[in-house]
């Protein structure tokens, strides 16, 4: 398969071998992979959340309250609560980065405070990422109680610290194509079409889980959205994410724009779905398309 | 962990769950009481509902034989997995986390269970015995039908039982079994509920001087949903405030930390 560039307006890039992303937290910070998994299918992966409190659009995190509900075809899972500091990612998992094969996205979550605290807190973690070996872009949870405007402003100051390859990642709502919009004038050098849907669901016991929707479910709003980004024509190249539970899920995304694709939960349930995947006729045609792609264009878009 | 297959040999009742047994396909992994293996639950893998895999504990590990204990039968996915017919494929994950640390030497062994926590401690029971240990296993039950027989426990082992209703055993809970083995054990293994852990520690204060890690080790029933420690769903609350996840650093916990 030939390499993808995935921030081709970027000074140094962010170049691919494979549009398969792992999406963050999937495994951890490097330091939870299913043994079943083959990374050697995937072109990155993205660190769990670094940083800081989880998003307020979220509930706070209680101790003792069951983190996750199944229902049909999914799962809603509450976010974690005070991921870890930049500086402890650093010491206790990115030594072990290297041994992964992979460029790591490092990812922040922002949340929805005052813009100039916010922005001056994600420019310290970014910072401190920034110079720390093995990272080679940065994810950027986009809060959706922030609105879009306050994305801007997170962005610039990111870029004023830090000269990673930077991806927000919209939150999947209505007005998508104005988050878009905003981040691509603000610097973005990808986006990352979308977080995972806000959810609630009722455990068996009948405790409500708050968090975030996984499962195949997701996909078709994923694809929604990412159809509205990609008519927008932003000349950026963006990346789809949520609901992958089949390659063919891999080849809608691609088919509607996306020049990499972001795979989450699936790996949990399935950890050898890659492997599967990569002896398929479809692989073969996803690997052709990739590389006819990757020499005629730099960026997503309908064909 | 790493993907295991096994094939089903059917299922029997016990105490209030049921037990289900499978054959593995190829070399038995090696596995230790109070692990857990992650089970799915659809015909094949392009079905994604039941959408996450269920985690169970062994009741029973022989090299050519897993039994797994199922505590809640009317779980959809779990019910799927005991109307599989003998020979059906069954795709497996595990073993995973951290079990009970057994004695390798004769000792006196106790174990504690409440309810459904009879699965998780049934292979730590077995495993002492067959290391020359005394054992003595109590167990707190709903009512009768919950707990196994004595007919099903080795008979080696001492078995003391309450129901909350008197149908077997004495009437009362766990704690009302435990007057008389005061000092009586090197090491203690259970399954309780969180309330009964205080409870549990309070106990072992009122003959022990200091309780120490390694002598009262807990089976925690916690969520497990990606069993690597990525999801964060199946975090346990320790006594320092830390929050370890059961499925790397557990499901078996050292009391002294827990409480």
């Amino acid at each position: 398969m030939d390499r993808i560039e995935l921030a081709p307006r970027h000074k140094i890039g962010l170049p691919l071998r494979s549009p398969l992303i792992l999406a963050a937290g999937m495994i951890g910070y490097g330091d939870a992979r299913p043994r079943a998994l083959d990374l050697s299918a995937c072109g990155a992966w993205v660190t769990a959340p670094i940083g800081g409190q989880p998003p307020a659009s979220l509930p706070e995190d209680d101790a003792d309250a069951p983190r996750r509900a199944e229902v049909p075809g999914g799962v809603v899972l509450a976010p974690a609560s005070h991921p870890p500091s930049a500086s402890r990612v650093l010491r206790r998992y990115a030594p072990t980065w290297p041994r992964l094969g992979l460029p790591v996205i490092a990812h922040l979550a922002a949340a929805a405070r005052p813009v100039p605290e916010e922005a001056d807190r994600l420019a310290a973690i970014a910072q401190r990422l920034t110079s720390a070996p093995g990272v080679a872009a940065l994810e950027l949870a986009l809060d959706v109680d922030a609105g879009a405007d306050a994305a801007s402003a997170l962005i610039a100051q990111i870029h004023r610290v830090s000269d990673l390859p930077l991806l927000p990642a919209l939150p999947l709502v209505p007005a998508i194509d104005h988050w878009a919009i905003a981040c691509a004038k603000a610097g973005a050098d990808a986006l990352v079409v979308g977080q995972p849907p806000l959810a609630a669901a009722p455990t068996r016991l009948g405790t409500l889980v708050r968090g975030q929707l996984y499962g195949p479910a997701v996909a078709p709003l994923a694809w929604e959205a990412l159809t509205r980004v990609a008519a927008l024509g932003l000349d950026l190249p963006l990346v789809g994410a949520g609901g992958v539970h089949h390659i063919d899920d891999i080849l809608t995304y691609l088919r509607l724009g996306a020049t990499a694709v972001q795979i989450d939960t699936v790996v949990w349930i399935d950890p050898e779905c890659l492997q599967r995947w990569q002896a398929t006729a479809q692989w073969k045609m996803l690997a052709t398309s990739v590389g006819e792609d990757s020499k005629t264009s730099t960026t997503g878009g309908q064909r | 962990m790493k993907a295991v297959a096994a094939v089903a040999a059917g299922s029997q009742p016990f105490a209030a769950g049921q037990i289900l047994h499978l054959h593995w396909a190829d070399s038995a992994p090696a596995a230790a009481p109070g692990q857990f293996f992650l089970v799915r639950c659809t015909p094949s893998p392009d079905h994604w509902d039941p959408y996450l895999r269920r985690a169970l504990p062994p009741i029973a590990l022989l090299p050519d034989h897993l039994a797994l204990w199922i505590a809640d039968p009317r779980d959809r996915g779990l019910a799927w997995l005991l109307a599989q017919p003998p020979g059906a494929a069954i795709d497996l994950l595990g073993p995973g986390g951290h079990g009970f640390d057994l004695p390798t030497s004769p000792a006196n062994v106790l174990i504690l269970a409440v309810g459904a926590g009879v699965g998780p401690v049934w292979p730590a029971m077995t495993a002492a015995l067959a290391a020359g240990c005394q054992v003595t296993l109590a167990l707190a039950a709903p009512t009768s039908d919950c707990a196994p027989p004595p007919s099903l426990t080795p008979i080696a082992v001492e078995y003391r039982l309450a129901t909350a209703d008197g149908s077997a055993g004495i009437r009362g809970d766990l704690f009302d079994l435990l007057p008389g083995l005061e000092g009586w054990p090197d090491r203690i293994y259970a399954a309780l509920p969180r309330a009964a852990w205080p409870r549990l520690h309070a106990w072992i204060d009122g003959w022990r001087p200091w309780m120490g890690t390694g002598f009262a080790q807990v089976f925690v029933d916690a969520d497990l949903t990606c069993g690597v420690g990525a999801c964060q769903t199946c975090r346990v609350e320790m006594a320092n405030g830390r929050r370890p996840r059961a499925c790397v650093h557990g499901p078996v916990f050292d009391l002294a930390r827990l409480t």
